[in-house]
């Protein structure tokens, strides 16, 4: 700090930043946290089994990247295909809103990767370093053999875990079984490494270090989540008409008697935060809604002899005794929008075109005149078989505006067909044929009339497959050809 | 950290966008000069850290002209 700044105007400044307390979150276990565990297991299996699954010859799940095609199951998508991707993340997208408006903030508190790594890592902690008490305990007491030994156990769980989070990471996009080999032996690509590394050391601070930071100041979906809350969301709540005043009594006591609420002040559902707040201040953005509060305020009422839900999922609405309604036009919105687009999405895939083509005139030559008196163009035709099967293509050439008149174009015999093996673009030169322009026959003709710079014709080439003509696909391109006198 | 983060999601998005609609590696054997044309994920990768600095030019740019208001405001 510069000495010319006045004390009273640095101090203002820094008091805009609370110092980060570290949350440590105390270990309870009740129906919402066994339903988080569940979660965090079946969600953490699906990510790291993923990769290993097969399906025929190749990954099951493999989106893969050096090679511009994305396998999904049976389905094999390319970068034309980009459209489902963006179809994909949409229908993601609303399926978040329309949950977030009926349920709260079930993403955050359930299905998060932040908050399912979160809860892995702390499981480690736990295992090395002990539960809650002890941890502050050690956090705070100096440096021994015994810290030493329990902080680089946990050291290695977690970069372990990290190193695998990355590796598996990578493996959906580079094929895993080549990335373990090439792992094991040492020989993986430098970018492969770097990706390895940069996933891995992103899930240890996020998941390690940063953890709640991550979901109070990192998050977007955090700060406009609350646009999709209405009377009628659930939310978790402390209610306080029954709570209040709250304070400690012994078991078996009245607390009307006393003068009390519920809330026997045991501070339970704030040890349980893992974003370090208290539920009984109300709703609070910082809310995760991980209902562990929940849980722990079950288990004393429990013990106390008082009915559940002193911190319950509630509504707006239903805390002030008014009926919560479920559908409500927002919801309906969003639950018609979001069939829409899935029932979309399911015809249009099945009804997908399993073959594409595009054609491209060759760069160099524009024409060449054969001795023949005919005119060649020659073009590369992108022929896209994202069939499970290998195909024979045949190859047609008609003009584009008359498609059924195929007299004035011809191939040339090597052009005429193509194997192409199943999931590959082939590249195939395709010679199309004409007579030139002074041919008197085709004087009357509607084509455009060439002018002295030379003339040009659209064409449609078409490619059907020999064993089945319903697969077949079309491309337009240009044919080019000297001026008459040329 | 906001500057990294906010355009840390950015460039993902961008990339995604980018690259699929881009194949590089045909761009990159125009352009390059080097006997080898590097892999797809070498130039995915640096597509992405490129757009990732530029975007977080443009978010460290925004901060600090919203962290300087012009003479003669205060905040």
């Amino acid at each position: 700090m510069t000495p010319e700044v006045p004390a009273a105007a640095s101090a203002a400044e820094e008091s805009y930043y609370e110092a980060h307390r570290k949350v440590y979150p105390r270990e309870i276990s009740g129906r919402f946290s066994n339903l988080r565990r569940l979660a965090a297991w079946i969600l953490l299996g699906v990510f790291y089994a993923t990769p290993w699954l097969r399906w025929d010859d190749r990954q099951a799940i493999l989106f893969d990247l050096p090679a511009r095609k994305f396998h999904l199951l049976g389905l094999t998508l390319w970068p034309q295909d980009f459209i489902y991707l963006t179809w994909l993340l949409v229908i993601a997208a609303l399926s978040l809103f329309f949950f977030t408006a009926i349920g709260g903030r079930l993403w955050c508190g359930y299905a998060c990767p932040q908050t399912v790594w979160t809860e892995a890592f702390l499981w480690l902690e736990k295992i090395t370093e002990g539960d809650r008490a002890k941890r502050m305990k050690l956090d705070a007491s100096p440096w021994s053999m015994d810290k030493l030994r329990r902080k680089s156990a946990k050291q290695f769980l977690w970069i372990t875990f990290a190193a695998w989070t990355g590796f598996t990471f990578v493996g959906f996009f580079t094929p895993i079984h080549s990335l373990a080999e090439a792992a094991l032996r040492l020989t993986l690509g430098p970018w492969e490494t770097f990706w390895v590394l940069f996933y891995g050391f992103a899930t240890y601070g996020n998941a390690g270090y940063l953890r709640e930071q991550v979901c109070k100041y990192m998050c977007p979906y955090a700060r406009f989540q609350s646009a999709m809350f209405d009377k009628d969301t659930l939310v978790i709540t402390y209610d306080a008409a029954r709570g209040e005043p709250r304070g400690g009594r012994q078991r078996g006591v009245d607390p009307r008697s006393r003068g009390l609420g519920d809330c026997t002040d045991c501070t339970l559902c704030v040890q349980v935060c893992p974003t370090g707040i208290d539920i009984r201040k109300g709703l609070q953005h910082e809310c995760i809604a991980c209902a562990e509060c929940v849980d722990a305020c079950d288990s004393v009422m429990d013990r106390m002899g008082y009915p559940r839900g002193l911190v319950r999922y509630a509504t707006e609405h239903s805390l002030g005794n008014q009926p919560s309604k479920l559908l409500r036009p927002r919801v309906l919105v969003y639950a018609a929008l979001l069939l829409l687009l899935c029932v979309g999405l399911v015809v249009s895939l099945a009804t997908r075109r399993p073959v594409g083509l595009d054609a491209i005139h060759d760069r160099n030559t524009l024409y060449r005149s054969l001795e023949t008196g005919e005119i060649e163009n020659v073009y590369l035709l992108k022929i896209m078989n994202k069939d499970a099967r290998p195909h024979r293509f045949l190859v047609s050439v008609a003009d584009s505006t008359d498609p059924d008149d195929s007299e004035h174009y011809r191939l040339a015999e090597s052009s005429r067909q193509f194997e192409v093996p199943s999931g590959e673009v082939y590249n195939a030169a395709v010679a199309v044929r004409r007579d030139a322009w002074e041919d008197p026959d085709l004087e009357d003709e509607t084509e455009p009339a060439p002018t002295a710079a030379g003339g040009s014709a659209k064409i449609r080439l078409t490619i059907t497959a020999a064993e089945d003509p319903g697969l077949h696909a079309t491309a337009e391109a240009r044919i080019f050809m000297p001026a008459e006198d040329d | 950290m906001t500057v990294a983060w906010s355009s840390f999601l950015v460039a993902s998005a961008g990339t995604m966008v980018l690259f699929a609609f881009v194949d590089p590696s045909p761009v990159a054997a125009l352009l390059t000069t080097l006997e080898v044309t590097p892999s797809r994920t070498a130039l995915y990768s640096l597509g992405f850290l490129f757009l990732w600095l530029l975007c977080a030019c443009a978010a460290a740019l925004s901060a600090w002209l919203l962290s300087t208001p012009p003479a003669g405001e205060t905040r």
